[in-house]
């Protein structure tokens, strides 16, 4: 054992098989190890959070050490936070907020999907045509993307205002409303205006994805196309749509994922206030509002437990090879 | 499907093409244009109603005020701080740990390789209350250095997937070659590998930092103190205690957006990449 750790310290005596695998592990323990902490540990943390009783009071005694202790010892030390049991979840899913929230976060994030989903391709129809500035509006279409999400939100609540707003004055202008209207909110109108600002703000992500597509679809097929007597219409509809499915159907997946894991757009934009309260919202209002941080680590669960029916379904469809 | 004739067929997709161009040119451009006029109006025109959309004369008060009497100066140089930091992070670690799953042999890498995915689909939101309480106990909360980790644990996935797919492409014959020159493995990837891969390190490196850059719901969670914010949550501090400021707002918003945009139109093509690369494979 001493001879070969000295041997392994100063990495003389080993074949160079031994020495390379003695680097990767060098490289990847402290990778592994960030993960670890920051990803893998905090999800197993979490249950053991959601079946006890962490409120700001006895924050303190939720340790990791006493979440180790509390496993060793089978739940029979002292000195810890309560063990509830499966009462958290309970009180979760018997809170009418969240099955309201999470009505509200699939209406969301479909529709906020679709939109995007149809005005990405739309405009990546529009730019994959030969034009002049081809490259700057495509770095135009970029920007609502690009630019950071407060500044976005921030920039529509200001346009939105229902004093100020010049939205309001335009729309007032344009005989769409009669008087100025509270956008963000008035229910109805808020989850409205959110989808809009979804759609908006994520358009270029399927706009870059449709791009790429398109500029890879073989030109023959359209000449084929053409060849048979096929209109540009029907040249959408039967080369290109086929063409683009997979693509589509796998930004629908993640957009969909994201979307609905979100909280940082409603959040800014109305802090989840007149009907578009999400899952998100209601995350962070369990744990920093009401100080309930396992019932937080809870409704947490269900998340990443609605989550992983899309992540199997993200590696069981696009995914094949993986 | 209707049998229009060419001519019509042409005139459709020309009214299409017309519209859309109006369409999504106003509806993107609109909203910067509107914020970047509301920074520099004056008090008058910014409540003016109608609301004005040429400013009379131009007035930077609004950025004074904010780089220097609501700390926007001290909330850039934290952001500053965090994103270099986790930018020179992640390449660093990134490039070495891609390196090792492409080329190097080690127990557990078949595994390594196939969670790296799954661990970059798992949602932030899922991760804020266990790292909010794992890091209050640990006293690394309200730190920009363990803003720094989260940012990493969110990054280093992505890059690794992104660069050892961009590695395996490249020819192992030059690195034994290298090799046989008497390199070890760390002066390969030094000499060889990154002046090879420089392309794909930068669109990680711009990726990584527009992650950094525009975080803002951890940063939200865990920052308490002012001193400590960076600029989204600075935006947001500054909006939650004037309401009604917006020059203020607005002149936030442009400080926050104006080094990315400049960022991405130096570097667009690196940025494209790495936005769709980073996100999806092919």
């Amino acid at each position: 054992m001493d001879d070969k750790s000295s041997k392994l310290r100063k990495g003389k005596g080993l074949n160079k098989k031994q020495r390379e695998q003695r680097l990767a592990l060098t490289i990847i323990i402290p990778i592994f190890l960030i993960v670890f902490g920051i990803v893998i540990f905090p999800v197993l943390y979490n249950f053991w959070l959601s079946v006890q009783e962490v409120t700001l009071g006895n924050l303190g005694q939720a340790t990791p050490i006493n979440a180790l202790k509390w496993v060793f010892t089978l739940g029979n030390s002292g000195d810890l936070p309560k063990f509830v049991g499966l009462k958290n979840f309970i009180t979760v899913a018997q809170d009418p907020r969240f099955l309201s929230a999470f009505a509200t976060s699939l209406i969301y994030s479909i529709s906020g999907v679709t939109l995007s989903i149809l005005l990405g391709l739309y405009a990546a129809l529009l730019v994959h045509r030969r034009m002049p500035a081809r490259r700057a509006i495509r770095g135009i279409f970029l920007l609502p993307y690009i630019a950071p999400v407060v500044a976005t939100a921030f920039i529509w609540r200001w346009v939105l205002n229902p004093v100020y707003g010049v939205g309001n004055w335009l729309a007032v202008q344009a005989g769409l409303i009669a008087e100025p209207v509270a956008w963000l909110s008035t229910r109805g109108l808020a989850l409205f205006v959110a989808i809009i600002f979804q759609g908006w703000r994520y358009f270029p992500f399927i706009f870059l994805f449709v791009l790429a597509r398109l500029q890879s679809i073989p030109e023959d097929l359209y000449e084929a196309a053409r060849m048979d007597g096929a209109s540009t219409f029907q040249q959408f509809f039967y080369v290109t749509l086929p063409q683009l499915k997979g693509v589509l159907a796998t930004v629908f997946l993640l957009r969909f994922m994201w979307i609905f894991n979100k909280f940082g757009d409603i959040y800014l934009l109305n802090k989840g206030a007149a009907g578009t309260e999400v899952l998100p919202i209601l995350v962070r209002q369990y744990s920093i509002e009401m100080e309930q941080f396992g019932q937080g680590a809870a409704l947490s669960i269900y998340l990443f437990l609605i989550l992983a029916v899309f992540i199997f379904f993200y590696f069981r469809w696009v995914m094949e090879e993986w | 499907m209707v049998n229009l004739s060419r001519y019509g067929e042409r005139a459709i997709v020309g009214i299409l093409v017309v519209i859309g161009f109006s369409i999504f040119l106003t509806t993107v451009l609109f909203p910067f244009y509107w914020m970047i006029i509301s920074s520099m109006k004056n008090m008058g025109e910014l409540f003016a109603w109608p609301p004005v959309f040429v400013p009379s004369e131009l007035d930077f008060g609004a950025y004074w005020s904010v780089l220097f009497e609501h700390g926007f100066l001290t909330y850039m140089k934290n952001s500053a701080i965090v994103t270099l930091s986790t930018v020179l992070l992640t390449i660093s670690l990134g490039t070495l740990g891609a390196y090792a799953v492409t080329r190097l042999y080690f127990k557990g890498k078949h595994l390594m390789q196939r969670s790296i995915l799954l661990i970059y689909m798992f949602p932030p939101i899922v991760l804020v209350i266990p790292l909010y309480v794992l890091m209050s106990t640990l006293g690394l909360r309200d730190s920009l250095g363990g803003l720094v980790l989260v940012y990493l644990a969110q990054t280093l996935p992505v890059s690794l997937y992104m660069l050892s797919s961009y590695f395996k492409q490249l020819p192992p014959d030059l690195e034994e070659a290298g090799l046989v020159d008497g390199c070890n493995r760390l002066e390969v990837i030094w000499r060889i590998t990154i002046p090879l891969s420089v392309p794909a390190i930068m669109s990680v490196a711009l990726y990584t930092f527009m992650i950094a850059w525009n975080e803002f719901l951890f940063a939200f969670m865990f920052l308490d103190s002012t001193n400590k914010f960076t600029l989204p949550i600075g935006m947001q501090h500054l909006f939650s205690s004037y309401h009604t400021a917006w020059d203020k707002v607005m002149a936030a918003g442009m400080i926050i957006t104006i080094p990315i945009v400049i960022i991405f139109l130096i570097f667009e093509r690196y940025m494209i990449r790495g936005l769709t690369a980073g996100s999806i494979k092919g």
